[in-house]
């Protein structure tokens, strides 16, 4: 982006470059490349999209106006700078996750999802924001239909009214803000009580995966490709967590939706069949703790929530490219159709074992030096009821994904379709996830210090590894005694929310459209009998007309009446 | 599927074993949360014990709940009804 100083009279031009617009412009060259050089043009464009993040200043760039509003393509600051290199370095091991696998589509949805998503983190206006948020939402649509999973495309299409929905709700909140006038357009803290910050927060509730809106994301997730799973996991409720903590902090209602987005998922991680989804919710889970921190609104509740964020992408992103690993050689991730997986696939397994102890916040992991930041910044404010909800979930994300993944992985069995272990592209890409979340984990000073707030902490404290350890150690023995071992695990297929407008509502909607069309064609028919009956009547007159003396009744009243006319003229006259 | 032996054993001498050493932090050297419930010894035991009951009664509620509903295994669309 050029901008000039008018005022000056050498004109000066200054480049700047949003970070996020160089994958979207590499997702161009990713059609016309060969599959080869795809994963590098993928990591190339990461790699200078970091460069980039990392080569500027804090501050905003030279802003432009566009029809009167101020359009700042790039505004950086130590909030985003947090988010956009946690996405830039997902985008490089899902890069690297991409060479295992032949889908150019796939790669140029990913790249154009990764792009606007990032793009989005960094813009300075709310117009920018709602075009890069609107942009990363159809590429994830766009991901989901590229899928070569069965089902891929109805999952697409629900996905992309979902983000049209989204969309919607940003445009209307938008347009309210901005007839407040055109500062009204600067991408900062919004007022939840005006229209424009309703509808805003409306459309992120559904970006972040809020109660009754977090459907979409388990949805899209299992019906995605291998990459694609990983990709969506990162480059989506991430966003709409950077969003909330911009323009909705400290706003009490957070606290309660999210404590509601992790205790409506907490049921589904540990009893859904499916890993992908299992890890979707899991991930609704930590998305909801994010979201009540956001709530909070203290800084150390803020810088919490950033860095639990930052952990949250790259354990995930982990977990998932693990279980596409899995979905790649076994076409699906059912803990009931897991056994023997091991035998198998041992390389993936133990990686599928790693990422699911990642995000379970084991001690050396990111997500545990994250989350006992956030422990430590609801204790600050004595809020008991949240802090016991996030005290619980690594022991519920342990059981749900770790224990349960790895006892059916490593379960005796056998499986007929013996390919071997996933393409090394795909083994290398999630293990660089892994190592990544186990680097921070072991060094999190440097991501404390990536914190907008200075944050003195020491997470290997032993008041902080011993409730921990104890925690998932008792969680884990009680599960691992208690479970029954005899019995064989069910696939079961669990309802959420969406199987009300997937299934009655969905039914009533068709009731609804074949009764109208059946009203439509009865009024149709009536009105053509009508008109044709008119018609009839109309014809029958005007042939009577023109014989009015053929000798019928009719015409012998039609001589009088006019017999009639001429004589009462006569009279008058 | 009995996984019992093998990885069973491997996970659960793992638990024990952060459960022991966590116990021995928490009740020998005092190193403990200073909030609410987490300064009483052994409360996150306590914590992750009953996270482990809720997720076999989840578990079970879920087979008993759904379990009617077969998964088909085909390529992945578990749910397509719409």
């Amino acid at each position: 982006m050029a901008s000039v100083r008018p005022s000056e009279e050498a004109v000066m031009l200054t480049l700047t470059l949003n970070p996020g617009f160089v994958p979207i412009m590499a997702a161009l060259a990713a059609f016309a490349t060969p599959r080869g050089v795809r994963p590098l043009i993928i990591v190339g464009s990461a790699l200078t999209a970091l460069w980039l993040l990392l080569d500027r200043e804090f501050g905003a760039a030279a802003a432009i106006a566009q029809m009167g509003l101020p359009v700042v393509l790039l505004n950086l600051d130590a909030l985003n700078r947090i988010f956009g290199i946690a996405l830039i370095i997902a985008l490089i091991a899902i890069g690297i996750y991409s060479s295992g696998r032949r889908n150019r589509y796939e790669d140029a949805a990913i790249l154009t999802m990764a792009g606007s998503a990032i793009a989005a983190l960094f813009v300075g206006d709310l117009v920018s924001f709602v075009a890069a948020a609107s942009l990363a939402g159809l590429s994830g649509a766009w991901l989901v239909f590229a899928s070569p999973l069965e089902g891929a495309s109805r999952a697409g299409a629900r996905l992309l009214i979902w983000h049209g929905l989204e969309g919607l709700l940003f445009l209307v909140g938008v347009a309210f803000h901005l007839s407040a006038g055109a500062g009204g357009s600067v991408f900062a803290r919004l007022d939840l009580s005006t229209i424009g910050g309703g509808f805003i927060f409306a459309g992120l509730m559904i970006r972040v995966g809020g109660p009754l809106a977090h459907v979409w994301l388990k949805d899209a997730i299992a019906h995605a490709s291998p990459a694609g799973g990983g990709a969506l996991a990162c480059f989506t409720t991430m966003l709409g967590v950077y969003a909330l903590a911009r323009l909705f902090p400290a706003e009490p209602v957070l606290v309660l939706v999210g404590a509601a987005m992790t205790v409506w998922s907490a049921f589904y991680a540990v009893a859904e069949d499916d890993l992908r989804r299992a890890a979707a919710y899991a991930m609704t889970m930590q998305a909801g703790i994010c979201v009540a921190l956001i709530g909070v609104g203290t800084p150390l509740a803020l810088a919490a929530a950033e860095g639990h964020a930052f952990a949250t992408v790259l354990g995930y992103l982990a977990l998932q490219l693990a279980l596409g690993a899995i979905v790649e050689r076994l076409g699906h991730a059912r803990i009931s159709g897991l056994a023997g997986a091991a035998g198998a696939l041992p390389v993936n397994c133990l990686l599928l074992l790693g990422a699911g102890l990642s995000v379970a916040g084991l001690p050396g992991f990111a997500s545990f030096a994250t989350h006992a930041v956030a422990l430590e910044a609801v204790a600050e404010w004595e809020l008991r009821w949240l802090w016991a909800l996030f005290a619980i979930v690594p022991a519920i994300v342990f059981v749900g994904l770790a224990l349960r993944g790895s006892l059916a992985a490593y379960a005796a069995g056998h499986h007929p379709a013996q390919k071997g272990e996933a393409p090394f592209g795909m083994m290398l890409g999630a293990g660089l996830a892994l190592f990544l979340s186990a680097s921070v984990g072991l060094a999190p000073r440097w991501l404390y210090d990536l914190m907008p707030t200075g944050l003195e902490f020491q997470a290997f404290a032993p008041d902080r590894l011993a409730p921990q350890a104890e925690l998932l150690g008792a969680a884990g023995v009680v599960f691992l005694l208690l479970r029954p071992t005899a019995a064989r695990a069910k696939a079961a297929h669990l309802l959420d929310v969406d199987a009300l407008y997937r299934g009655p509502l969905a039914s009533a909607g068709r009731w609804a459209g074949v009764l109208t069309l059946r009203v439509y064609g009865a009024w149709q028919d009536w009105a053509a009998s009508l008109a044709a009956g008119g018609a009839k009547r109309l014809r029958t007159l005007a042939e009577s007309c023109d014989r009015p003396y053929a000798g019928s009744t009719g015409a012998f009243f039609q001589l009088l009446a006019l017999a009639g006319l001429v004589i009462a003229a006569l009279v008058t006259r | 599927m009995k996984p019992r032996g093998g990885i069973w054993g491997m996970l659960l001498l793992f638990c024990a074993a952060a459960l022991l050493a966590g116990l021995a932090l928490d009740i020998g050297a005092g190193a403990r949360a200073d909030f609410w419930i987490a300064a009483q010894a052994g409360a996150p035991s306590a914590l992750g014990a009953g996270v482990a009951v809720f997720a076999i009664v989840a578990s079970r509620l879920a087979g008993m709940a759904h379990g009617q509903r077969e998964t088909k295994r085909r390529g992945g669309d578990a749910d397509a009804d719409a």
